[in-house]
């Protein structure tokens, strides 16, 4: 009867050790890998992503690009084209859709996210540069990050909103207190065929 | 009863086994932490390498505009230094705003040039209004067997006669050709009618161009007015180079007209013996104008340096 028993032993052993390599091949298997973007910082990170991939595609849009925004003036009115006032710009209303053809509602506003739109220019000589608000909303909450595009404005172009007429940019005058229906805020800092460069910064939180 | 070397034999399996399963764990254990351990400034570099490639992108996109805009600014250019000069001083205009824009905004520190390498071709212009006739000749070659980039008609409609045409004809090295008619009107509110045929299987499409004021322009490169709705097909562009260009009735259209073509200077003068600008009288004449630029773009931070210079086509993609 030894050698029955001895089958029996080495069978039951094998089966054990198999259920032990195989466990630890199941338990392997199942063990969590946190990936590095569950983090705060990589959220930050892919907002600001986000954002800077909006303002990429309207830059490289045929037609309506990030100049036709940043141009999107109205001369008689001294908004942006629909806007409440140039302290607020467009504030809590949404842009109008001829800008960013409502990209920003759609990623931030619908998650219940907040952004604020303001151009940076240059002013003439060695002054800093000076904002303009297009949509801003307050200021902007702990965590909010920032996304950046420049744009290079010419002095042959001409106003975008609607109505508006041929006047080139350089006939335009950045001085408030002018009287006529001329004023534009970003002001021709180049001698030669530049009009300006302009930073179009959007912050979200 | 089973022999006690047996009964090792079978121990030493279970052992094995639990050994085996440690290594297994141990493993897992360390893979996880070694994804887990990744720097977490990976995206910033990220972040700054797009900028890098942004900026290139722009410099590339700006001084092109800048090109263009200083080849057609000055009503010619009387040596290759003084155009080369000029793009080169308006590059770095741009430069100095762009340095400005990205040190207060990124930190981070860039500049853009417009290298000594520039391409020059040939502008071919009339740049002051007068019929587009060439020395008393109506019929005459503008371009012979050379890329355009660049072909603008400025008619002053008021001095054109009624009803009496004016011809471009453009033909390509395969013998394809376009013919466009340029005519104006003597009623109704078609003052200027530009009727286009063409031998590349697809009919020509004209319309109505009128006029700004009494101006009419015509970008017969891409086919569009800048001054109405109209636009022409097919378009220079629709027809592969290099082209020959011919006018026919130069006496019947007036204003002025300019044509940048790869053409060295060493060419000029070969095919229709226009003289260098500044012309005697209101005739064509030729000039300078930049056809490829070297630009470098350069972006310096804390995390990432990049240099790059590329040789860029002043007039493609426009």
């Amino acid at each position: 009867m030894q050698e029955p028993d001895r089958a029996q032993a080495f069978t039951l052993e094998g089966f054990v050790a198999a259920a032990v390599v195989l466990a630890s091949v199941l338990l392997a298997l199942q063990t969590v890998v946190v990936p590095p973007d569950a983090g705060t910082a990589n959220q930050d990170d892919s907002l600001r992503t986000q954002a800077e991939d909006i303002l990429r595609t309207q830059a490289s849009a045929d037609g309506h690009d990030l100049t036709h925004t940043v141009r999107y003036w109205d001369p008689l009115r001294r908004t942006f084209d629909g806007a409440q006032d140039r302290t607020v710009g467009y504030g809590d209303q949404a842009l109008p859709t001829a800008l960013f053809d409502g990209a920003f509602e759609r990623t931030f506003s619908a998650r219940g996210l907040t952004y604020n739109v303001v151009l940076v220019y240059h002013q003439p000589g060695v002054a800093p540069r000076r904002e303009e608000p297009m949509l801003y909303q307050g200021t902007p909450g702990p965590g909010a990050v920032t996304a950046r595009h420049t744009v290079t404005l010419y002095d042959e172009m001409t106003l975008t909103s609607p109505g508006v007429g041929p006047r080139q940019l350089d006939q335009y005058d950045a001085d408030p207190a002018v009287d006529t229906a001329t004023f534009y805020p970003i002001p021709d800092v180049s001698d030669g065929p530049v009009y300006n460069v302009v930073e179009v910064r959007v912050t979200v939180w | 009863m089973v022999s006690s070397s047996s009964h090792d034999r079978g121990q030493i399996m279970l052992i094995g086994a639990v050994a085996i399963a440690f290594i297994f764990l141990g493993l897992a254990a360390v893979y996880t932490a070694q994804i887990s351990a990744r720097p977490a400034t990976t995206g910033s570099v990220g972040d700054q390498g797009a900028e890098a490639t942004e900026l290139n992108r722009e410099a590339r996109r700006n001084v092109r505009a800048i090109a263009i805009r200083v080849n057609h600014e000055r009503p010619y250019y009387t040596s290759r230094a003084a155009l080369r000069d000029r793009i080169r001083a308006e590059t770095n205009d741009y430069s100095g705003l762009m340095a400005e824009t990205y040190a207060g905004g990124q930190g981070a520190s860039v500049n853009v040039s417009a290298g000594g390498g520039t391409g020059v071709g040939t502008r071919t212009t009339l740049y002051n209004d007068s019929t587009m006739t060439d020395g008393g000749s109506a019929d005459w070659t503008v371009v012979d067997d050379s890329d355009i980039g660049w072909f603008v008609l400025n008619f002053n409609v008021t001095e054109m006669d009624n009803g009496e045409s004016f011809v471009v004809y453009v033909e390509n090295g395969t013998g394809a050709s376009a013919t466009y008619t340029f005519t104006r009107s003597s009623a109704g509110r078609s003052v200027m009618t530009v009727n286009v045929s063409a031998t590349t299987g697809a009919l020509g499409v004209g319309g109505t161009c009128n006029p700004r004021g009494n101006r009419s322009l015509i970008d017969l490169t891409s086919g569009e007015s800048f001054t109405s709705d109209c636009s022409v097909q097919p378009a220079i562009d629709d027809l592969d180079g290099p082209y020959t260009v011919e006018f026919r009735n130069g006496d019947n259209g007036v204003g002025k007209f300019s044509v940048v073509t790869d053409d060295d200077a060493s060419e000029w003068g070969t095919f229709n013996g226009l003289g260098t600008c500044p012309s005697a009288s209101a005739e064509p004449c030729t000039t300078y104008a930049a056809w490829d630029v070297a630009v470098t773009a350069r972006y310096e931070s804390g995390r990432i340096s990049y240099n790059n210079t590329q040789n860029v086509t002043v007039y493609e993609g426009v």
